[in-house]
Formats: structure tokens, sequence, C-alpha cells
């Protein structure tokens, strides 16, 4: 059985419900207000549609939408997920095993009959698990506000993105939990993390400004899944799922294995 | 003691623990610095045994105990429990041993009962044990850990990690923050595991503690094993303290007991009143004092501080 599982999904439910909760409030507000906002969005998303902007709020991949409520709201809610998919991916797992150490309790931990590589792998799941949520929440709220309001949504979209975000989640927590796994301290795991996944959507967020100088974007995971790239393919791409996904996986192996062998000199 | 006694449940052979890292250019330039934890130590427990280790702060006591746990990785050597190897075996290992740190930290959220449970989960729990454990500990095991003082949350600690009867128990100064009723209450508790073939490998700065329950204990100082010997052997072979007060005035004086080379220490207590610290040859001693008249003579074995003392 999941002990160690059941043990960290029940330990964690508040951290773990948050960012959902932050995007039923943010979806909810702005369905609330958007028959009295809808002039001043719409103008605000005409002014959007320049490298600049893109550069400060993230790739919104607009474009194609025109200035409706969908496209609306893929602008705030996808850039609110963007946000939270930085923060929730460097600090959850960086600190899954120092959370541990820190309270001592990772001698015990380690004493009983279950391999390690399985321990990280529960705790990992865990985190795996909350993640899911924000993209259900997203699309369950997008849908019900959108019927509620009357207006238009396609439905597809909204779930190539959120399915796209789960994968994002996943790659990112995993080079987190790579970054965890080598230093085990808890302020080194979460500099480390900050600056490969921070830079990450630096390089994004930045990469429209410097279109000129190189292709910086590529190099940003932040980059895949973009709503323009969904809405052309009309799916997830399937080279970028496929990259996506096996960077995921080999930061995984690479966690897995180091912690299974590594040495705990604390 | 148990009727299994030769077999072997701990074997350690000459475990070598570095620390850090050092890179040397030629003989002038060097990078880093390795500091030594343990060197070259071996030493077996057998099933049913009681074994101390001993050993002052920095001797190696932790870095030997994490070594065997595998949350070390050893320079040389090799760690062998219930003929396991303890890096390639750990789950198999891990089912038959019990480990109690030091300073003991338990998930502070649990209550006592959840964290006997939880434990339970990943070792079957011995009911009627467990029982017992309760009714001699006398822990309050509804509330929450955070909310247990120190000796309550070991009490709870011990409960959990020996609910489930494992074959080896593997102790880093358990008794820290208990009080004395309750130390003699698991000293019991230990005894009567030991009465059921399970092996007990006990860290402790206790030596009292180490004395009355141990049948053998292990030394160490500087990283390295100095002795293994019987607690009833070592302090019959290594210290006899004795008391003789000499008749009349025809009495030996101090330096006629330091010829002696059996008598480690001589202190005059009164002017025919000499008290001796004697080593293994204790004739030597009785054929020098029948030369003279003596009025009282106790001869008693010293206790393993007075022992462990003379190491250090």
């Amino acid at each position: 059985m999941v002990y160690v599982y059941l043990k960290n999904l029940k330990k964690s439910w508040l951290t773990g419900i948050v960012p959902p909760l932050v995007i039923i409030g943010f979806v909810g507000t702005i369905a609330i207000g958007w028959p009295s906002m809808q002039e001043l969005i719409l103008q605000r998303l005409e002014t959007m549609d320049n490298p600049i902007m893109k550069a400060i709020l993230g790739d919104l991949g607009l474009s194609g939408l025109g200035a409706t409520w969908e496209a609306a709201l893929f602008m705030y809610a996808g850039g609110t997920m963007n946000i939270l998919l930085l923060f929730v991916a460097i600090f959850i797992p960086a600190r899954l095993l120092s959370t541990e150490i820190d309270k001592n309790t990772f001698d015990i931990m380690l004493s009983l009959p279950i391999p390690r590589w399985r321990y990280l792998l529960e705790k990992f799941s865990v985190y795996l698990t909350y993640s899911l949520i924000i993209p259900i929440s997203m699309v369950g709220i997008m849908l019900g506000s959108t019927a509620l309001l009357g207006e238009t949504l396609t439905t597809s979209l909204v779930l190539n993105y959120a399915l796209g975000f789960f994968i994002l989640q996943f790659t990112l927590g995993t080079i987190s939990l790579l970054c965890a796994t080598i230093f085990l301290d808890s302020n080194k795991s979460l500099a480390a993390a900050g600056i490969v996944i921070g830079g990450q959507y630096f390089l994004d967020s930045m990469g429209g400004m410097l279109a000129g100088i190189g292709n910086f974007e590529a190099l940003s995971l932040f980059n895949y899944f973009s709503l323009g790239a969904i809405q052309q393919a009309g799916m997830l791409p399937i080279g970028e799922v496929v990259i996506v996904v096996s960077i995921g996986v080999l930061a995984l192996i690479s966690a897995l294995t180091i912690f299974h062998k590594r040495e705990f000199a604390f | 003691m148990t009727e299994n006694i030769s077999e072997t449940v701990l074997q350690v052979s000459n475990l070598t623990k570095i620390y850090g890292r050092e890179i040397r250019l030629g003989d002038l330039i060097t990078f880093g610095q390795q500091v030594r934890g343990t060197y070259n130590v071996s030493f077996q427990v057998k099933k049913g045994e009681i074994f101390g280790f001993l050993g002052p702060n920095g001797a190696g006591k932790t870095t030997t105990m994490r070594v065997i746990l595998d949350y070390l990785k050893p320079k040389t050597g090799s760690v062998e429990i219930f003929n396991f190897d303890h890096r390639n075996d750990r789950v198999e290992i891990r089912k038959r041993i019990g480990y109690v740190p030091g300073d003991m930290a338990l998930f502070e959220d649990f209550t006592g009962e959840e964290l006997i449970k939880y434990f339970g989960r990943f070792r079957p729990i011995d009911q009627e044990f467990l029982q017992e454990l309760k009714t001699l500990f006398r822990v309050k095991l509804h509330k929450k850990i955070k909310s247990l003082s120190k000796g309550n949350r070991q009490q709870a600690g011990l409960i959990a990690v020996m609910a489930s009867k494992p074959s080896l128990l593997i102790l880093d100064e358990p008794t820290s923050g208990l009080d004395p009723l309750m130390t003699a209450n698991f000293h019991k508790i230990l005894k009567k595991l030991q009465n059921e073939g399970v092996t007990i490998f006990l860290s402790s700065h206790d030596l009292a503690e180490v004395q009355s329950i141990c049948d053998r204990v292990g030394i160490i100082r500087n990283g390295e094993m100095i002795l293994i010997e019987a607690v009833d052997a070592l302090k019959a072979k290594f210290l006899q303290n004795v008391l003789v007060q000499f008749l009349d005035d025809v009495a030996p004086s101090e330096e006629d007991f330091k010829q002696l080379t059996s008598v480690l220490s001589v202190e005059r207590i009164k002017s025919h009143t000499y008290k001796l610290k004697i080593g293994e040859d204790v004739t030597q001693v009785l054929k020098f004092l029948s030369n003279y008249n003596i009025k009282r003579f106790t001869c008693e074995d010293a206790d393993l501080e007075e022992i462990f003392l003379q190491y250090y």
C-alpha cells in the first residue's frame, strides 16, 4: 500500500488546495465583473498584441481568438496559471525532502522497510495529485462561468490547455525534485530550482523582446503548449509532448536514482 | 540468554569512513579536507545479545550506526545484518530491525496512536506486546506528538518502534529524556526481549545502564574500536579496587606499592590504610601483602565507569 503517499496527501491538503482556490477565485471574479468590465477588457486585449506586452504577461497566444470572452479568459486565467506553475513547481518539490530533514523525521523514515525510490515517488505523487486539481479546477470554473454568462468557449482548447499545463507541472516538478535530491538542504534546493525554473520563465517572457538576437524562447519549457500552438494543431502538439515528457521522465529517473544511491551525511 | 547464541546477527568488518574530499596537487597545494569518521572498525553481535557501544562524543559511534543503517557509505569494509548486505538488501534488513535515533523526532501532527498505527503498516504489530508497552510506559497516546514533553515523545517513539518486536533493535541513546522509573521499565522490556531472542545494539553514554543490561561492550575512541569484551570479564580482568588496612606501624610505603607492576594506582587514605587499583595479576599483590600484618582487606571489581575512564 501507498502509506507514505496517503500520509503526505493528508498532511499537505492545505498547501494543495490553495492554488486551485486562487484560480477559482480569479476566474470567478472575472466572470462576475465581466458584464461591466467587458469594454475595458476588450480594449486591453487589443493593446496586448505586441512583443512588449507579451514579454510582460507571457505568451497568451491571443491573436486567433479576437476580443472575446474566451480571449479574456485565457489572458487572465492563463497568465495566472503560468505564475502558479512557476511558484508551485519551484517551492513544493524542492522542499519535499528538506522539510523532513529539517524536522529530523528523515532518519526514522529511512529506517522503515520501504525502498528509497518508492518513498520519494510516493511523496512526489502527492505533488502530482494536487497539481492535477489545478487544471481540473480551471476547466471546471472556465466551463461553468462560460455557461452561466451564456458566452462561448472552445471546450477542446480548454481541455488541451489544461492537459498541457499538467504535463508542464510534471516536468518542472521533476526538475525541482532533482534539485532536492542533489542538495537536500532547503535553501540550496530552492535556489537551484529557482534558477533553473525561474530562468526558463524569464527566457520565455523576455524571448519575444529578444527575438532579433536569437530564439531564446525555445530554450524554455514555458514556451511549450502555448495557446497558439494548440489552436494551430487542434490538440497538444505531439512533438512538444514527446520533448516535455521525455525531459520530465529523465529528470524523475535521475532524481530517484540519486536518492536511492546517495548517502545522507547531515 | 537464548539458546541459539552463536548465530551472528550483525557483522561489521573493517569499516572505515572518511568524511570530505581532498585533492592534492603535488606536496604543497591541497584542496578540501578529509576527516576520519571510523577506521577499521570490526565487531559482531550475536543473536539474543545486548551489545553496548561506548565512546565519548565524536569518537565515531553515530558514524558507525549510520554506516550500519546505510545512511553513510563506508570507504572500505562491509556490514552484514541477518546475513544480508546492508547496501543491497536494505528493505529485507529493515523488515527485521527497529531503529531509535538519538533525539528521536516524530511526526508532530500525529497522535501517539496514529504514530503506532503508521509504523505498524510497515512492520506488523504484536498486539499483546503493544499492550504491555502501553502499560509500562503510561504515555498519553491519544495526544498529538507536538503537545507531549520530550520524555513522553521518546516513550511514544519507543513504543512505535518496538511494538513490532523487531529481531534487531538499534538504539542510540534511547533513554535520554526518560525519568528513572521509565528508564527502569525500559530496561525490563529490553531484558524481556532479549530472553525472547531479540538482539540489541545499544549506544549509550550512561555507563551504569550499559553495566546493568549489556552482555558485551565495545569501546570506540578516535574512530577506532579499542576494546570488545564481556562486561563481567572486563570488570574482573581490568580493574579491581582494593582497600587494605595494616595492623601495626610496619606498613609498606606508597613507593613500595608502586614497585608492583600490577598496581595501577595507590592512594594513602590514613596512615595505615591504602586504596589500590590493581590490574589482572592479583597474586603479585597478595604475595606482597603476605609479608605484613593486615587488619582489614576488601577487594571489589571496579565499575564500568572507572574502566572506561582508564581509556580516556
